[in-house]
């Protein structure tokens, strides 16, 4: 087998939704779908994204077994070192399920699991914002938040795979106070949740979901722009926290809800009070493709550097 | 080489963000410096030579990913990440006294000082158990003392200290999920201290990082210096250029077989 016969399998894994594609040894996305996650979790799931290799490769009239290197990106901490996946709430049983292993059985020994937001960052960084950057971070705000970290041109996972797992970040009220959960301080102000719990604190009845919010925002409804004034005002206070700690070049908003002009452009208008230096900050240009593109790149490098060893 | 409060713009050599030494913003040091010893002279952030000493010779000997967190006069971050320093765009990486921890971010003082650093540095210790009705101290050291006498007013501003030294510590783990966290400089590295921080810190976060106090002190960032000096002196005989990995800096066992 030469490598021109050989292709990627990459996928978005989601809490609700999973997105998955098949591309070639350059990266070039020649098949894509997009399908709820099994709630069922973890076995289940891992038997999907199998299912979504053969659809993908049926669409494409290419047999499924020239999907030589396989890339998935999931909602949580993956040990660089071990592979072991933690932190990830969102989907029933895969922390303590074999994805790695299950996916070798399946697809052969080039199979990598990586962080999501990671992969958006590697994303915008190969085809998308970040192409000209060496310091950047993806901060993908939407049911969670997470963060992925570019730091002199190469991803930068930390020492247990969980850089960037910013929920935690002690920035909210009284984080000193607050006895620790499975979300962290940050994610209790700014994730989907918390702004709908606000939204209701301040009075609000006529959105059910974020969207809404948004929705009633360009109507003018009041209590939507205080909704969302609030929440930039800590996004801000978290980019004001990265750009102290690392300062990046660039900071991408992405996620469902980092996306959203409406949320990121009160985050710039908050930047100069808080901070004396300027902040770069601009919306993913990949959008909620960022970590699919990202990890069919990654798969793409893998393959090439496999196949012609420098 | 030399050690600076501030940022060492690594385009200009300039220092920059040193509000604690007056007039260092408008001083070509490296130049004035070169002129005077007639060697060549290497600017670099205090924080991160007291890092590179202590991982040299001190606690933090083999650990491929360490954060330094140094509080005295002012409060530092150095970030060392699988064989280098981390230093930002501007260098300006780990400046984490303007973290906006402590006080109002919106503030003058936040703004010119940094936040966290108007709070935790060692005026903002003196200024805040001044401002808390204590006796007229002129050091954090005294207020320190004062403390371990058990004066209440002192020892509320100390945990006050440790509970914003600890939250800062949090900002680090969450973003760069250190494996060893390092507490240094005159204060952070006070074992009393430390103690109170790595306390509030395992309250603050689920996360298992490991926390030690500098074991080099107040000499971490002379001994750093000498190993960016080694490393150059390195360079310069050997042609280190031609070499995939820096020569190996003399292991502190051989140093100390010589004394």
């Amino acid at each position: 087998v030469t490598h021109e016969t050989a292709y990627c399998f990459a996928a978005d894994l989601g809490g609700t939704k999973l997105a998955a594609a098949l591309a070639d040894e350059h990266g070039r996305i020649v098949a894509e779908l997009t399908e709820p996650t099994d709630p069922r979790g973890a076995v289940y799931v891992a038997e999907q994204l199998a299912v979504c290799a053969e659809k993908l490769a049926l669409s494409a009239g290419i047999d499924v077994t020239r999907a030589r290197q396989v890339m998935v990106g999931i909602p949580g901490a993956v040990d660089p070192r071990t592979g072991r996946i933690s932190l990830l709430p969102n989907i029933a049983g895969l922390e303590n399920f074999d994805l790695l292993g299950f996916l070798r059985g399946r697809f052969g020994p080039r199979v990598a699991i990586e962080n999501d937001v990671n992969l958006a960052m590697l994303g915008e960084h190969a085809l998308g914002c970040a192409s000209q950057c060496r310091n950047a971070a993806f901060l993908a705000l939407g049911t969670g938040a997470g963060l992925g970290l570019l730091i002199d041109d190469k991803l930068f996972r930390g020492a247990h795979g969980a850089a960037g797992e910013i929920a935690d970040l002690p920035i909210g009220h009284d984080p000193t106070v607050r006895i620790p959960t499975a979300t962290g301080t940050f994610e209790l102000e700014v994730g989907s949740l918390a702004i709908m719990d606000r939204y209701r604190r301040e009075g609000g009845t006529a959105a059910a979901t974020v969207r809404d919010i948004f929705r009633l925002l360009e109507q003018g409804d009041d209590v939507a722009a205080l909704v969302l004034d609030a929440t930039a005002r800590w996004v801000a206070l978290a980019v004001v926290t990265l750009q102290s700690l690392l300062d990046l070049e660039l900071i991408v908003f992405g996620g469902s809800i980092g996306v959203r002009p409406e949320l990121y452009e009160r985050v710039r208008r908050a930047l100069p009070a808080l901070f004396s230096r300027p902040i770069a900050i601009a919306p993913s240009q990949l959008g909620d493709r960022a970590g699919l593109i990202g990890a069919a790149w990654a798969a793409a490098n893998a393959l090439r550097q496999y196949a012609l060893p420098a | 080489v030399l050690a600076t409060p501030g940022v060492v713009n690594p385009k200009s050599g300039a220092i920059e963000m040193a509000p604690n030494i007056a007039g260092l913003g408008h001083l070509n040091v490296v130049g004035l410096l070169s002129e005077k010893l007639g060697s060549p002279v290497i600017l670099e952030n205090d924080v991160n030579l007291a890092l590179l000493g202590e991982i040299w010779h001190g606690c933090a000997q083999n650990v491929a990913n360490v954060a330094l967190l140094a509080l005295g006069t002012g409060v530092g971050l150095g970030l060392y990440v699988n064989g280098q320093l981390v230093r930002g765009e501007n260098g300006a990486a780990g400046e984490i006294g303007y973290l906006p921890i402590g006080g109002d971010p919106l503030q003058a003082e936040s703004r010119l000082q940094g936040c966290l650093e108007y709070q935790v540095g060692a005026a903002g210790i003196v200024r805040r158990y001044r401002e808390a009705g204590g006796s007229p101290v002129d050091s954090a050291k005294q207020v320190f003392e004062l403390a371990q006498a058990d004066d209440a007013l002192a020892a509320s501003v100390v945990d006050e200290t440790a509970r914003l030294t600890a939250l800062a510590a949090a900002t680090v783990i969450a973003t760069i999920d250190p494996q060893l966290l390092v507490l240094g400089g005159s204060v952070g590295a006070r074992p009393d201290f430390a103690d109170k921080v790595a306390h509030t810190l395992s309250q603050l976060t689920p996360r298992q990082v490991e926390i030690r106090v500098s074991t080099l002190g107040a000499r971490a960032g002379v001994v750093g210096a000498l190993s960016v000096a080694l490393r150059r002196l390195h360079d310069e005989f050997f042609g280190v250029a031609e070499l995939a990995a820096a020569l190996p800096l003399p292991s502190p066992a051989r140093r100390h077989a010589r004394q």
